[in-house]
């Protein structure tokens, strides 16, 4: 009885259950650039500028990025009030907490949930963690899985790799399957299709339906739910991220608004959640602090409509909740960065306000322009140090420095520091051209006081003899002047008499004093 | 206070409340809102053997009735937990949702709710924490109710 109740069932061979939600999506038509598509292959991705210059170019560009703007001052995503401040200190010191004792916390969330009957796999690569979804669902005759909402699967590139084992996948938060429907990756953390207007959604959906659909948010959303709940319904496995995951009792978070979550976790017979080692938290009690916290720099609420916790299949006598739970743990080069400075970016909680809060991603029209799964402040740091993300090392420099994702963290990442360190990576992995060459001479040439003052002198007596236009076109000074105007260096150097006079006045402190 | 409070919250998060003294009235609330029509129905005491009609397929079932083991004022939310007799599609299939909360089972704080779940030995297979109907904003920030859970959620306080 108990073996009947505890294993997954198995559909009979021949019934293949297919998705009602993803029937006719290939009827859609709707454009959109090579780099927004969930098919998007990060090794043969455009380069950054090409890919930044098409986003600010785009039709509706502008539409988003005033949406965003908007959205952005509502949330005044820097601004704390004074129990929000108490809330994000609180966070911040268990996510520290964290990683002080990463693996001893991660060894014991893996023991509390095998000793509940979770299968647990702890895998290295994103390769490895999708082939283990992907045969556990092949071996359980899987043709049909609904998910929720989880960038950790956007990540490991899982829905593409399902689908190519000829296993329908469903999105079933709603702007998650607005994205998928379109074809695209999700364009923020938390609001997947946030970069598509109220009329992008209707012809999309109208395209889906064969008959135009009037652009009511309520008539959309009754189309997509009717649709969704068939493959609730029908789903052999579900498919969760992870928001939190607590060591001492083996329990596993999800928040969400549309109750999607409860759905994917509830009503299939087997249930894998995915999620990255960092999602460990130290205690279940601590989901009092970062449930709020998380709710709030996501979605300025206290909390969203539905917390879900799990603990384990079902029980005997219990009549839903999966008979068969899995439960993916993959790093992707994460536990690497433990113990340097980088170790910082593993408290993120991913609440997305970080790129509500940044320029760039706003310029951008949302996060598919940074040509990865995570845009924006948070995409821009993380992103180069996954797995082998050798394509993605440039993403730091989309950013101003303008520091308003500092404030705007909920758990208090440096997030500007960290920018500025990827920066360096970069340089330091470029090959040594000309460039590096001359930039080491003239440090040299500097160096030496005599030669600094005799660089000055050919300064001043050029900018004397040579007109303007003529000392534009010398060698280096050409490519400086390209598009600046070229100052006046007939009297370089004079700004040294004023540093002289200040270094003598900070080598005799007393003396000013003494004079007043 | 405390009560008050959690049902100025629940209001502002657009779920309806009501207060009864005792489980008897309860049950008369209970029985006014499920109707005659297809009910899931949680083994909750005080509303044992209500005149409703368990669905064939729980899919099709117009109400759920649950109990809350604890709630938070400040959050207007309530846990519900899984156990023989209290599944979780009872929260969740059904378009409306009524749930019975014990007064005395009101807690201040969210913190103080979770307290409640995280003592409890051993870990309940599923929790479920409740604050609103459910809901989406994904289409332009327009707020949509009902998106795939209920759409109605009341609270029936007794005590």
């Amino acid at each position: 009885m108990n073996d009947q109740q505890n294993a997954a069932t198995t559909p009979a061979p021949g019934a293949r259950v297919r998705s009602t939600a993803m029937t006719d999506a290939g009827r859609v038509t709707r454009p959109h650039p090579s780099w927004s598509g969930s098919d998007l292959d990060p090794e043969h991705r455009p380069s950054l500028r090409s890919m930044t210059a098409e986003a600010v170019a785009s039709d509706g560009v502008g539409h988003t990025r005033l949406r965003l703007e908007v959205l952005g001052r509502q949330r005044a995503s820097g601004h704390w009030s004074p129990w929000e401040s108490e809330l994000r200190d609180r966070g911040s010191e268990i996510r520290r907490e964290t990683l002080c004792d990463f693996e001893g916390y991660l060894s014991r969330l893996v023991a509390e949930l095998e000793g509940h009957g979770v299968v647990v796999h702890r895998v290295s690569t994103a390769e490895e963690a999708r082939e283990t979804i992907g045969r556990i669902a092949i071996e359980h005759g899987v043709t049909l899985i609904a998910k929720s909402k989880s960038m950790a699967t956007e990540e490991i590139h899982l829905t593409p790799h399902l689908v190519g084992l000829g296993i329908d996948v469903v999105e079933t938060d709603l702007g998650e399957y607005i994205a998928q429907v379109a074809g695209e990756r999700p364009s923020h953390i938390v609001g997947p299709a946030l970069h598509m207007s109220r009329q992008d959604v209707t012809d999309l959906f109208s395209q889906m339906k064969g008959e135009p659909l009037p652009a009511d948010p309520d008539v959309l959303a009754a189309y997509a739910r009717e649709r969704l709940r068939a493959d609730f319904k029908a789903a052999q496995m579900g498919i969760c991220g992870v928001n939190f995951a607590a060591a001492d009792t083996g329990t596993l978070v999800v928040v969400s608004n549309e109750g999607n979550v409860d759905m994917v976790t509830s009503q299939p017979d087997l249930l894998v959640a995915v999620m990255p080692v960092e999602k460990v938290i130290p205690r279940l009690a601590d989901i009092g602090t970062l449930v709020p916290l998380l709710c709030n720099a996501a979605n300025k609420e206290f909390s969203t409509a539905y917390q879900t916790l799990l603990t384990g299949p079902r029980k005997p006598g219990e009549t839903d909740g999966p008979r068969e739970f899995h439960c993916v743990i993959f790093d992707n080069g994460r536990t690497a960065l433990l113990g340097t400075p980088k170790e910082e970016i593993l408290a993120c909680i991913r609440c997305g306000n970080c790129q509500f809060s940044c320029p760039v991603f706003r310029t951008l029209g949302g996060g598919h322009a940074y040509g990865t799964t995570y845009g924006g402040p948070i995409g821009a740091v993380l992103s180069p140090l996954l797995g082998d993300a050798s394509h993605d090392r440039d993403l730091p420099f989309l950013c101003s420095l303008c520091g308003a994702c500092a404030d705007a963290c909920p758990v208090k990442i440096p997030l500007p520091d960290l920018l500025v360190d990827g920066r360096a990576d970069f340089e330091a992995d470029q090959p040594r051209g000309l460039e590096t060459w001359g930039w080491e001479l003239w440090s040299w040439l500097w160096s030496q006081p005599l030669l600094y003052r005799a660089t000055l002198l050919a300064a001043r007596v050029a900018g004397r003899v040579l007109p303007k236009a003529l000392l534009g076109k010398l060698p280096v000074a050409k490519l400086w002047a390209t598009g600046r105007t070229i100052p006046d260096v007939s009297h370089a150097g004079d700004g040294r008499a004023l540093f002289h006079g200040e270094a003598s006045n900070r080598r005799h402190p007393g003396a000013n004093r003494g004079n007043r | 206070m405390t009560v008050e409070i959690f049902v100025a919250r629940a209001s502002a998060l657009g779920m309806e409340a009501r207060r009864v003294t005792d489980m008897a009235a309860c049950r008369a609330v209970v029985a006014e809102i499920v109707g005659h029509g297809q009910a899931l129905i949680d083994k909750v005491p005080g509303l044992e053997g209500l005149d409703v009609a368990p669905p064939e397929d729980p899919w099709d079932a117009a109400s759920g009735v649950s109990e809350a083991f604890s709630a938070a004022a400040e959050a207007g939310a309530v846990a519900l937990i899984q156990a023989t007799g209290a599944p979780r599609r009872t929260s969740l299939l059904p378009p409306n949702h009524v749930i019975v909360v014990r007064a005395e089972r009101i807690r201040d704080t969210y913190q103080q709710m979770v307290d409640d779940i995280a003592a409890l030995d051993p870990p309940p297979t599923g929790v479920q924490l409740i604050s609103g109907a459910s809901r989406s904003g994904d289409i332009e920030s327009a707020m949509i109710h009902g998106m795939h859970g209920p759409r109605l959620v009341t609270f029936v306080i007794v005590g």
